[in-house]
């Protein structure tokens, strides 16, 4: 299949800072495509340009073979937003907020009602469309969000951290809904710093970080990037400076990040380095609560390239 | 978009508040404070003026008879017959009056000899201008009679002159006569206008017809900060960035917007006129209120734009809408005539819209026509047209 979107060596600058530095990807027609990277790494100032939201300092995109830069219009014309923000008008109810969005893409008439009505029925919320949005849980904003933005059948679907502070249970069903529309044949840019949902749901990876593609692929290709190292998370009370240092000096332990009550320890073999690693870890006067060794995710495949962890 | 505004508004209820209810409680207050300052009862507001008849015969009697009789007199005049000449005379100096006319002791006589006579007028400097309007009924009625009694003299004699001078019913058709000429050169009016400033009983319905008009125009002003508020509400909620990710242009978002501020600024105008007509204020000609609050409106809606586009956030526009409406507000007369304000800065109201539609709407409600205020109406679009190329130069999207 061909790209439907092709970014290339896109820059944006705000005076000094540079939030999104030369990041060229495709995305490939009917994937559902992840842009995964920590708060601050740049993903909803890359889709603003995506969506002709904000010029680009440098490069271009192309979506569909239309440039934000000489073609906007059609651009827009492929494209379905799902904001980061809830862009809702929340003295309105559900259905006005729905039919408003719909006639801005272009619908109306029976098509509109229509539409509208298989919008509420996505967001599982038929029977609440009368309700005002301002009532609504954070949950329920989301997925009218998100219908919101898929009214139209967009060929494109750009999704910026769609479960931001919300309930499993809404979080769930905007996975789902995200693979039901993908599996409609939609494609999905998927914006998110939760890396279990981008490894559960997207075909092909963009990892960012400061601005930068840090490494770009399926995540079988992202994982080999890793090699065969293991990935031993080490729950501990007290993780200082002392017992890191000590880890970090265990031969066989390739890297060492400390997150939230935790450490996680790179190894090419998790199984052999961990009685020495357990050993430094009480000599440094640390409580070991549990271990986990496990196969590596998109989570130490981030560790790996950055040094750091993806949480905040 | 304008029909979303509309329902997001008509959900708005202090907004709805602010732009509809304030404004009838604000002008049905000022309205009736200002009516009843000076008023007190209803007798007490009327131009206090002195007759005192000093005539041995009896035309003298007839002249001020007449003063009392003639309705439209009676109406502005509350005439005193019984003081003695010295107390009138310290009631005009102490501005109880406002003028005090003296028939002389020889009136009768010298008439009916067809000989010139001499009436007396005092008049209080501080209330020249119903003490004019007396001036110029009384300067009236003696060019009448004494133009009878040249004409008596000349045609039939002095007992002829007697008869025809001494019949009351003559008498009260010069003084009459006199009042209709003091209403053709306005002086009549002239009263009516001091009145309606000064706040007098029969100018209460002038000041509620004032206020309507004046708190109308600037209530609409505040129009243009909540269609503000709304723009820039869509800036900051992220509905105008979702807005321009879709295919809708940006001249059609901001079309939108505008046409459904001007949509709410002629509802609430009508709702505002509906409302005060029932009160009993006399708005005027239709079409000439219909163009001139269109023009308002129009303006309103530049206004927004350039409101929008100078604030960044809500609060901002909390912080230059209501500076903007007050100031044109002051200076447009919306609080007070500004024929109180210091002369040089009066010419100003018309750089405002409150001036503008407020000088339209007053012109109307003293009988203008439509086509009288077409000026008003087209400095109006004028303002609105110059708002909007400010703002939209202006104005951000991102
Ligand atoms: N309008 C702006 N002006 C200045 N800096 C900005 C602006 N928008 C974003 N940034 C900065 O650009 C960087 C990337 O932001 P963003 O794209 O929102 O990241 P992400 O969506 O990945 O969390 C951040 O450091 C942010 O502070
Ligand atoms: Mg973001």
């Amino acid at each position: 299949m061909g790209d439907i979107v092709r970014v290339a060596g896109l820059t944006k600058r705000y005076g000094d800072l540079t939030a999104v530095d030369g990041v060229s990807f495709e995305v490939r027609e009917g994937e559902i495509f992840g842009l995964l990277g920590p708060n601050g790494a740049g993903k909803t100032t890359t889709i603003s340009m995506v969506s002709c939201l904000l010029e680009p300092s440098g490069g271009d995109v192309e979506v569909d073979g239309h440039s934000v830069r000489t073609d906007p219009g059609g651009v827009k014309r492929v494209l379905g937003v799902v904001p980061q923000e809830i862009a809702l008008y929340p003295t309105l109810t559900a259905i006005e907020n729905l039919r408003f969005w719909g006639r801005m893409y272009g619908l109306s008439g029976a098509l509109l009602k229509e539409r509208v009505a298989e919008a509420l029925e996505l967001a599982g919320l038929a029977d609440r469309a009368k309700d005002r949005i301002e009532k609504y849980s954070g949950g329920m904003k989301r997925r009218i969000n998100i219908a919101a933005g898929v009214l139209h059948h967009p060929k494109l679907l750009l999704m910026d951290e769609p479960t931001v502070g919300i309930d499993p249970q809404s979080r769930n069903h905007i996975l789902e809904t995200v693979a039901r529309l993908n599996a409609e044949g939609m494609t999905v840019v998927y914006t998110s710093h939760y890396m279990e949902e981008v490894e559960h749901l997207c075909d092909r990876v963009a990892i960012v970080d400061h601005g930068k593609v840090v490494a770009c692929g399926t995540k079988e290709e992202l994982r080999g990037l890793v090699g065969d190292m293991d990935v031993v998370t080490i729950a501990v009370d007290e993780s200082t400076e002392a017992a890191l240092e000590s880890v970090r000096a265990v031969a066989g332990v390739e890297r060492v990040e400390r997150a939230d009550g935790s450490l996680q320890v790179l190894s090419r073999d998790g199984g052999r380095v961990l009685a020495s690693v357990l050993g430094a870890l009480a000599d440094a006067g640390a409580r070991v609560h549990s271990v986990d060794v496990q196969a590596p995710d998109l989570e130490s495949v981030f560790l790996h390239l950055t040094g750091t962890s993806l949480r905040d | 978009m304008g029909l979303k505004d509309l329902t997001v508004m008509s959900r708005d209820v202090p907004a709805l508040a602010v732009l509809l209810a304030m404004p009838i409680v604000l002008i049905l207050i000022l309205g009736s404070a200002l009516g009843s300052m000076t008023g007190g009862g209803s007798g007490g507001t009327l131009v206090k003026v002195a007759i005192v008849n000093e005539d041995a015969g009896t035309l003298g009697a007839r002249v001020s008879d007449a003063f009392t009789k003639e309705e439209r007199l009676r109406k502005l005049f509350s005439v005193t017959t019984t003081l003695p000449p010295e107390a009138a005379r310290a009631g005009v100096e102490r501005g109880d009056l406002a003028a005090l006319l003296v028939i002389p002791r020889d009136l009768s006589a010298k008439l009916e000899a067809g000989a010139p006579v001499e009436m007396k007028l005092y008049t209080d400097p501080g209330q020249e201008l119903s003490a004019s309007v007396f001036r110029s009924v009384v300067r009236s009625v003696g060019t009448r009679v004494s133009a009878a009694s040249v004409v008596a003299q000349t045609t039939a004699g002095a007992l002829r002159a007697s008869n025809m001078l001494s019949d009351a019913k003559t008498f009260e058709r010069y003084v009459r006569e006199a009042a209709d000429a003091a209403e053709a050169d306005g002086a009549l009016e002239r009263v009516a206008v001091q009145e309606q400033a000064a706040g007098t009983a029969s100018g209460e319905f002038k000041a509620l017809d004032y206020y309507a008009a004046g708190m109308s125009v600037m209530f609409l002003m505040f129009g243009a900060m909540y269609g503000a508020f709304s723009m820039v509400g869509e800036r900051v909620e992220w509905t105008l960035p979702r807005l321009l990710t879709t295919p809708t242009r940006r001249w059609q978002v901001v079309g939108g917007k505008m046409f459904g501020v001007f949509v709410l600024g002629m509802a609430q105008f009508g709702v505002l006129v509906a409302f005060t007509t029932a009160l009993g204020v006399r708005w005027g000609d239709p079409l000439g209120t219909l163009l001139v609050g269109a023009g308002v409106v129009l303006a309103v809606t530049g206004l927004t734009v350039l409101i929008s586009s100078l604030a960044k956030s809500r609060r901002a526009v909390g912080g230059i809408g209501p500076v903007m409406v007050q100031v044109q507000a002051a200076l447009g007369g919306s609080f007070f005539p500004i024929a109180i304000l210091p002369k040089w800065i009066q010419p100003v109201h018309y750089l405002t819209v409150t001036g503008c539609g407020l000088d339209g709407f007053r012109a109307l409600q003293s009988g203008a026509s439509a086509s009288a205020v077409l000026p008003n109406v087209a400095a109006l679009a004028g303002m609105a047209l110059l708002f909007f190329v400010i703002g939209a130069a202006r104005l951000r999207y991102e």
